[in-house]
């Protein structure tokens, strides 16, 4: 597996943000990764949110399914199915640095204007009582809309949202 | 050219009961992936992960939070976590009695383990395969600031006695994000 690096955003010390969009890094339909890496925000309670973009505009339709794990390690894992969502959650409980979050997003045909767009989500991180965490996820948007980019929001303000340190890297996968 | 380089492989080729792939996170690398083929054992048991410093000894502490959600074909799937224990825990699965066609495969992503600021994270997929299939989903966070250098793979006795790893491949790959 080869990777090739397609899209990067890394916040930094006074541009803090609730959102980060990577647009027009999508140019193929290889299956693309992105990783999101030491990812932190400035308050507990934070959640972390994706939607796909076409060019600089994302797609909020009501039409993503999803299907996900969730593990804790202070709990029995919890297994959910959720139809027609607007967007797709990558994590919830995000905090305060070094309780960060990590996850690896794999996107499957989002290039494509004539399938659907599938997506499967490895997540990890550690809550502000070290309670380890993860979203075990996969989803689908069920429309053939060629997408290339992808929007990621918080909604926790603390600090300004995502802080710094927190990278968000796009991969291209070849052979 | 790949952003993904191979790092360091370790081919088992004789019985024993852990083993140490030392300095395989380096400065050069901020991820990695770890896939690990065909771990034979001679007895029922789980395969784990210890992270090792750069002094070269296994951290041992109960500084790992884990959690497992497992599948199986069989009639009951061992699902388990911990926040406070000493590695994270079936992370490569099972080990199965060797029969010869007994075995497993993982694929795993570690996150910073050379950041001396930031905790270490994993997850992990693997599948293991003995009277039934298992198939496990692991994430875990290494809650210590500071680097790790390195990896144990260890095993946990399940049944039969003394479990020795006896062979099978891992091999490690290293991710720079910039």
């Amino acid at each position: 597996m080869k990777l090739i690096q397609v899209g990067y955003s890394l916040i930094t010390s006074g541009n803090e943000t609730q959102t980060v969009q990577l647009e027009q890094v999508i140019n193929t339909e290889d299956t693309h990764i992105l990783f999101g890496n030491n990812v932190s925000v400035g308050g507990n309670g934070g959640s972390l949110d994706a939607q796909p973009m076409s060019d600089s505009s994302a797609d909020a339709t009501s039409n993503i399914d999803i299907a996900w794990t969730k593990c804790n390690s202070n709990a029995t894992p919890q297994q959910f199915g959720n139809p027609n969502q607007n967007f797709f959650r990558i994590t919830d409980g995000q905090t305060t640095a070094p309780n960060t979050v990590n996850f690896v997003l794999a996107l499957y045909g989002w290039k494509s204007s004539s399938e659907y767009s599938h997506f499967t989500i490895e997540a990890t991180g550690t809550l502000s009582d070290n309670t380890a965490i993860g979203h075990q996820q996969g989803g689908l948007k069920h429309e053939t809309t060629s997408f290339n980019g992808i929007k990621l929001a918080t909604n926790q303000t603390g600090g300004g949202g995502f802080q710094a340190g927190s990278q968000f890297t796009m991969y291209k996968v070849v052979s | 050219m790949s952003a993904l380089r191979l790092v360091k492989q370790e081919i088992v080729s004789s019985s024993v009961s852990s083993f140490i792939i030392q300095d395989c996170f380096t400065e050069n690398f901020d991820i990695y992936k770890i896939s690990v083929t065909d771990l034979m054992t001679s007895a029922f048991c789980r395969l784990n992960l210890r992270f090792v410093n750069s002094a070269g000894s296994v951290i041992s502490t109960g500084s790992y939070a884990f959690s497992v959600a497992e599948e199986t074909t069989g009639s009951t799937a061992d699902i388990k976590g911990n926040t406070e224990t000493a590695g994270f825990l079936n992370f490569f699965g099972y080990g199965l009695a060797s029969s010869g066609t007994n075995s497993q495969g993982s694929d795993s992503w570690i996150f910073n383990p050379y950041q001396s600021d930031t905790y270490t994270f994993g997850v992990s997929e693997a599948s293991s395969n003995g009277n039934n299939l298992v198939f496990g989903k692991s994430i875990g966070g290494f809650k210590v600031l500071g680097k790790v250098t390195g990896i144990q793979i260890n095993q946990t006795i399940i049944s039969g006695s003394n479990p020795t790893i006896d062979s099978g491949t891992v091999s490690i790959y290293g991710l720079k994000i910039s």
